[in-house]
């Protein structure tokens, strides 16, 4: 039999087909910018760059854990293996139009990467791995076509904005200011670190994109963009999964063919 | 916030409220809770002579009106629209209506 | 006649086939003695703290929430004096010489496990009566070999039986049972599933596969306690037993094998898309304009017992991966949700797992209340609505964890290592269930 080759996500419209761009870990996703690792270390804020990384518990030795199948089966990430801290990167995606949407993240992580701990909420996504991995992980997130200057944020605390409506240079609102616009050359710099603590520098993340390119980039169905409705496949899918939840939990043993 | 205009009674506009996205003077939680929130936007402006500092990332404006009848409130709204327009440059909403309290209500009868 | 045509063959947690062709209805509950055994032992055996006893009586410091009972304390050699305390322990519990009755003093004298007879079970109702019978027994050894003095002997009984009943709970004992208080149970039938993660973490010595069986075992007993496994819907519940708990036809093991090294979530799914296709459990029912294919199934009772062994295999792929415990929500969620995108079919249990993720994401994370995924269990208010499926993904990653868990098992349950930690009806439930279920399988 042929190994099965995922699927992802139905759909016919821009919005699905980038929905399944970002999920598919065969797709390279391009890399739109270069923040140094230090830089995204200072920005998370989690220790300093050249600092060592702190552990939670000993190193996990080969031959030393307890005796379990599975432990021999599954290998571990390179900071579960030094007993790393886990800590966490958030970001918040405007609703107008930011390249990814907060649980198309989730999708995203649990696809491409192993080991992560990852929760979504309205507002905000949280991605919490060991703390090296994280590093790594946070890097190609700040670099790649997911993250937007302008639409994207990296914030820890106090992460409203999501909804509102952009500043007059298209900046989605933050309460603490994190990053600003600075107009010579015009990019978007981060003044402070995720949850709000200053930096010592100023760390540009680039120009934002145009409109007209995010709307092509975008995974949100929004009525003033692509309407989740105009996508029959999509709106098919929810109804269907509704449907089989709704008669499964009732006596499943009697769907037959649905 | 509240900003009370400085003309006579008569000029109708009671009183004005500004509001918006908050701005906090001091990061309220996390690492850097206590530390001074330096945004831009939060600035000092003057309205009608006195000074306001700005709390919020104003978005909207209630404007209490203190008129006789329906064609006064009109007058007053098409000035209000002009200067609106005048001003702001992407474009705005502008409803009637009654935002804030104008009778007593029994609570105040029990509590005098 | 065996009720179901339902045949698997069961793996033990090594991947090795340890029994063929077994009719699902040899692991049911109500004709495996084994799973009987294990849920009878579960009320039988209790763990006696006497290096605890010992220290309290000495310091006065008793009951838990930092009570220190001043001008009473008793200063005796219990810990050294075992060996007497555990014969009189046994004398008094035990119905007739041979009736099962068993003591035994383990850690070189400071603790003993003590196993209740079924005599005195079956003489009453409650499940409690092994706590009882033992707590009662260790008081009256520990006055009588000591000559406690009348005026004392109150402080004996504080030290053993901790603060009941002026709580509802032995708060403070050092006698230990597996399980709550009938009045922490919300609920008829949840008695088997108010065990914490961490307790199944510890007596199954951190064996993910084990700690799956046993935790799998308890809450689908605790299925068919509550109402949920009557007529129709025993089958789809027996199937997740098998295949998520036990093992059957190597399933868990050979994804979690085949996506070990390299593997994330995503490819858990694709290896089990792979399965059910190739077991004919599901199958396309269209192909949209986009090219994407909704699947449907006949069988969906079976689909689900399928999905639930993705389920615990994405959790031991992906938390193992991190060695830490605490992305057990966030796997249990995400996994659903990409498997029914992937499919176009309802995750586990209908979507109840996926809401428990959701739930359980919430409450075990930042400042939102709860606690640590080792604290959760069948009966808490966050975890239980999935009943049978998802405590075994959660006793799982508990057993995976590296240390990264401030409550962590041997933190809460450290003791029922120690005492228990040598009983194979719990550290070893898949092979001693499948071992039964051969016999059974000739009865049927």
């Amino acid at each position: 039999m042929a190994a099965y080759k995922r699927q992802f996500y139905p759909g016919t419209t821009t919005p699905a087909k980038n929905r399944r761009r970002y999920m598919d870990p065969k797709v390279k996703l391009k890399k739109l910018r270069d923040v140094s690792m230090d830089d995204v270390v200072r920005i998370m804020g989690h220790r300093n760059p050249g600092e060592d990384y702190k552990s939670i518990h000993p190193p996990i030795e080969e031959g030393k854990e307890p005796d379990c199948p599975i432990r021999k089966l599954v290998a571990p990430i390179e900071g579960a293996k030094h007993g790393d801290r886990v800590r966490y990167i958030q970001f918040t995606d405007s609703v107008y139009f930011a390249p990814i949407s907060p649980y198309q993240r989730a999708w995203m992580y649990l696809s491409r990467y192993r080991g992560v701990d990852t929760g979504t909420l309205s507002g905000r996504q949280i991605i919490e791995v060991r703390e090296r991995d994280l590093e790594v992980m946070a890097k190609e997130m700040i670099d790649n076509e997911t993250f937007d200057p302008a639409l994207t944020g990296i914030r820890g605390a106090t992460v409203h904005g999501h909804a509102c409506r952009l500043d007059e240079h298209g900046l989605m609102f933050d309460g603490w200011q994190r990053y600003v616009w600075d107009d010579q050359k015009k990019e978007v710099v981060y003044v402070k670190d995720q949850v709000a603590i200053p930096l010592d520098r100023r760390i540009s993340v680039g120009k934002p994109a145009a409109m007209s390119d995010l709307k092509k980039r975008t995974t949100i169905f929004r009525a003033d963009g692509v309407d989740m409705r105009d996508d029959k496949e999509v709106t098919m899918y929810g109804l269907r999964i509704h449907k089989l939840r709704t008669l499964g939990g009732y006596q499943p043993w009697k769907v037959k063919g649905e | 916030m509240t900003s009370k205009s400085a003309p006579a009674a008569d000029y109708a506009i009671r009183q004005i409220n500004m509001t918006g996205e908050s701005l906090p003077k001091t990061i309220n939680n996390g690492p850097g809770k206590g530390l001074p929130n330096n945004h831009s936007e939060r600035k000092v402006i003057h309205v009608g002579g006195k000074e306001v500092e700005l709390r919020y990332l104003v978005g909207g404006f209630y404007i209490e009106l203190d008129v006789d009848d329906e064609a006064m409130l009109d007058e007053r709204l098409e000035e209000i629209k002009a200067a609106c327009n005048a001003t702001i440059e992407h474009g705005y909403t502008l409803q009637v209506g009654r935002y804030s309290k104008y009778k007593p209500t029994l609570h105040d009868y029990r509590s005098e | 006649m065996p009720k179901y045509e339902d045949v698997v063959d069961l793996y033990d947690d090594c991947g090795k086939r340890i029994a063929k062709d077994i009719p699902l209805e040899a692991i049911s509950p109500l004709r495996n003695n084994a799973i009987k055994k294990i849920v009878s032992l579960t009320k039988r055996t209790v763990a006696v703290n006497l290096a605890g006893i010992e220290k309290a009586l000495k310091t006065g410091s008793m009951t838990g929430g930092g009570v220190i009972i001043q001008g009473k304390e008793i200063d005796i050699p219990l810990v050294e004096n075992a060996d007497k305390i555990a014969q009189i322990v046994k004398e008094a519990v035990q119905v007739y010489d041979g009736d099962g009755t068993s003591v035994a003093v383990k850690s070189g004298g400071k603790n003993l496990v003590v196993i209740v007879p079924e005599e005195r079970m079956d003489a009453g109702i409650e499940y409690t009566t092994g706590f009882t019978a033992t707590a009662a027994a260790t008081t009256e050894a520990i006055i009588d070999t000591f000559d406690i003095p009348m005026y004392k002997a109150n402080m004996v009984k504080a030290a053993v039986w901790g603060r009941y009943p002026q709580t509802i709970t032995f708060q403070g004992a050092n006698v230990k049972s597996i399980l709550e208080v009938p009045q922490n149970n919300e609920g008829a039938g949840f008695a088997l599933r108010n065990i914490m993660a961490n307790h199944v973490v510890s007596l199954v010595n951190r064996n993910a596969m084990q700690g799956t069986a046993l935790s799998a075992i308890f809450e689908q007993c605790g299925s068919y306690e509550m109402g949920d496994m009557i007529g129709n819907f025993e089958r789809g519940g027996l199937l997740a037993l098998a295949y998520e708990g036990l093992n059957a036809d190597n399933m868990l093991y050979s994804i979690v094998k085949k996506n070990g090294k390299t593997g994330t979530v995503g490819t858990v799914i694709e290896s089990l898309m792979a399965r059910a296709i190739d077991d004919g459990v599901i199958r396309v029912k269209e192909t949209l304009p986009s090219g994407y294919k909704v699947y449907t199934t006949d069988d969906l009772p079976k689909w689900n017992a399928y999905a639930a062994t993705g389920m615990v295999a994405a959790v031991m792929v992906n938390v193992g991966a991190a060695r830490a415990a605490q992305g057990v929500p966030g796997t249990i969620l995400y996994y659903n949700d990409l498997l029914e995108h992937e499919s176009g079919l309802p995750g586990v249990d209908y979507g109840r797992a996926e809401g428990v993720g959701v739930g359980m994401s919430f409450f075990s994370h930042s400042i939102y209340g709860g606690g640590g995924p080792g604290l959760f269990h069948g009966n808490h208010v966050v975890t239980r609505h999935a009943k049978g499926v998802v405590i075994p993904a959660i006793t799982a990653a508990n057993c995976l964890d590296g240390g990264t868990q401030t409550f962590s098992a041997e933190a809460t349950s450290g003791l029922f290592k120690e005492v228990f930690g040598d009983m194979e009806e719990f550290s070893k439930p898949m092979q001693y269930v499948a071992a039964e279920a051969k016999k059974v399988k000739k009865k049927l």
